[in-house]
């Protein structure tokens, strides 16, 4: 199974390790992966904060996972997959950044980890999602 | 978390058992990169202890010791980086 996380699956998976956002990623076939625009917020985290704060570490956490990179990636020529898949998205009405992560998922089949209600719901209009419970 | 640091503990003990082939004479963080990205394999338990983070550290008095010595900052994922462990 592949998953994808949002920026609050990372942040919740980072700071509180809950078990049951760990019991779904024991289930995973291959490292989860997240959108450049997720780490994108969290280092605008990074920026804001104090250096004390905890969040910062979330950052750096984040960077050791699977990044996928949408200018590198997937721009580079005619309409792709990824852009069909983030017109989707919209088209589910799925706003701002979400879109963009949400089309990381839809793109490539996996599972949207998220605690957003709202992107969970809309998500699920065309793919798979798992709203998880703080 | 104590199922998720016993799976740490475990997961560790077995990779050095293994003798995987590490470069940082068996800091626990580097062991785990090599678990959760070599030969095609992946590890759920290395990578949440790698993402996680905190977890593996109490388990590598070798380590905090080295970067205490190098004067780094409280920041441990900095602090990794600039030892080229991952």
């Amino acid at each position: 199974m592949r998953f994808v996380l949002d920026t609050s699956a990372v942040i919740h998976l980072v700071e509180r390790k809950p078990d049951a956002l760990t019991a779904e990623l024991r289930k995973a076939t291959e490292a989860p992966s997240i959108n450049v625009v997720t780490l994108a917020e969290l280092a605008v985290g990074w920026a804001s904060l104090p250096r004390d704060s905890p969040r910062r570490r979330t950052y750096h956490s984040a960077r050791r996972m699977r990044v996928i990179d949408i200018a590198a990636n997937h721009l580079d020529s005619e309409p792709t997959a990824l852009v069909v898949a983030f017109g989707e998205c919209r088209a589910a009405g799925i706003k701002g950044n979400d879109a963009w992560i949400a089309a990381t998922a839809h793109f490539s089949g996996g599972v949207l980890l998220t605690y957003d209600e709202t992107l969970a719901t809309r998500f699920a209009t065309i793919g798979d999602s798992t709203l998880l419970s703080p | 978390m104590r199922e998720l640091r016993n799976h740490t503990r475990e997961v560790i003990e077995r990779a050095q058992s293994d003798a995987v082939t590490i470069t940082d004479g068996g800091v626990p963080i580097a062991v785990l990169t090599a678990l959760a990205t070599t030969e095609g394999r992946w590890n759920a338990e290395a990578w949440l202890v790698q993402i996680t983070g905190q977890d593996w550290a109490p388990y590598d008095s070798g380590l905090a010791a080295e970067l205490a010595e190098r004067g780094t900052s409280d920041d441990e994922s900095d602090a990794v980086e600039r030892l080229g462990l991952v």
